[in-house]
């Protein structure tokens, strides 16, 4: 049965005389709106340097030195992919908050994801190249840090002889000219 | 100070400075389109009440959350659309809304004395919309019966203006093959 025809500007302030309805302080909203930007800067700090991590650890183990198209399996299995997944995670965290909460959702989800994730890759693989990380590692607690990854995520010839062998072994069909 | 001659943005930037003075204003605006607008994505008059109640008073909650450079009416609409949302997941009975295109329509007709054909394919319109799924639907209601622009539509919606084309085509397209009438807008 339909109910009567209520009277909505006469429960709405009546509700608000009463006081079961409270206004927020602008200031309330400041504060969500700075928390909201800080967790999504530290989403993006945080993918950037995952990223920078998971180039930096095989770099540093020599994966990377003398690039040839037939090491590029062992190049690849050296990748602490882990970390790049971590970094996926923090990415898709920076995404979601701008989409939602930071004005975003006139721009298309894909553009947003490829934008972020460019910028996180180049940034994260330029400072992977610098010796920042070799600054970060003299740091107080850092030298167990960046061993602590090493060791659980680094490139398994940080972890065996035999991969370190394999990163230098020659390849099958090398021949001397 | 005369508040009903102000706009929209300047009446939510006297309640944001005077602690909510002036809501009633607000609510004289827009207390039919919501209903109208609430109505159609709902399609329980009952229910529709409650929701509308409920965004006048997420309104006064959050209106310090209003960015007055921006359209106020753009804004209660993305509130109500939370709202109806919350309100669709939670409910599982709906009206037509059909039947009450059909009573609105009985009306027009009498009005403007339009053909019983004109109503009827208007009404099987109503219908086809009734079928889209919220999105589409709530596009096509937007954009034909709210008359509302594909950039505050796509403020409504929380998508981009692209989209809101891309929605509306798309719920054409599927309206048309559906009930297979060409000039579909002249019925919406």
């Amino acid at each position: 049965m339909k109910k009567k025809e209520k009277d909505i500007k006469k429960e709405v302030l009546k509700k608000i005389d009463l006081g079961e309805v409270k206004m927020k302080s602008k200031a309330h909203f400041e504060v969500l709106k700075v928390l909201w930007a800080i967790l999504m800067t530290a989403s993006v700090l945080v993918a950037i340097f995952l990223i920078n991590l998971a180039l930096y650890l095989p770099k540093r183990a020599g994966v990377f030195q003398g690039v040839r198209p037939e090491r590029l399996n062992v190049m690849l299995s050296s990748i602490p992919w882990w970390l790049v997944v971590f970094g996926a995670i923090f990415i898709g965290i920076a995404v979601y908050i701008y989409k939602n909460y930071e004005g975003g959702y006139k721009k298309h989800l894909s553009a947003i994801i490829i934008t972020i994730a460019v910028l996180v890759i180049t940034i994260g693989g330029v400072l992977a190249v610098t010796n920042i990380n070799e600054n970060i590692e003299r740091r107080p607690g850092m030298k167990q840090f960046y061993q602590w990854n090493e060791k659980r995520f680094g490139p398994p010839g940080m972890r065996s002889p035999m991969h370190r062998d394999r990163l230098n072994q020659k390849p099958d069909n090398f021949k001397r000219f | 100070m005369n508040l009903s001659k102000l706009s929209d943005e300047e009446l939510a930037s006297y309640m944001q400075k005077k602690s909510g003075e002036g809501i009633e204003y607000l609510i004289d605006r827009y207390e039919k389109s919501l209903l109208r607008y609430v109505g159609y994505l709902i399609k329980d008059a009952d229910t529709s009440q409650d929701v509308v109640q409920d965004t006048f008073l997420a309104v006064y909650e959050n209106i310090n959350s209003f960015d007055t450079k921006k359209k106020f009416s753009s804004w209660i609409y993305r509130i109500a659309h939370n709202k109806s949302i919350d309100e669709i997941k939670k409910r599982a009975k709906t009206i037509t809304l059909g039947e009450r295109e059909i009573v609105d329509e009985r009306n027009d007709a009498q009005r403007i004395d339009k053909s019983i054909d004109m109503i009827r394919t208007k009404q099987i319109v109503g219908e086809a919309v009734e079928q889209l799924s919220i999105k589409y639907k709530e596009a096509i209601i937007l954009r034909y019966y709210e008359e509302k622009s594909y950039e505050d539509i796509s403020d409504i919606c929380r998508c981009p203006v692209s989209t809101v084309g891309v929605r509306i085509r798309r719920a054409l397209e599927m309206i048309k093959t559906k009930i297979n009438i060409d000039n579909i807008e002249e019925y919406l």
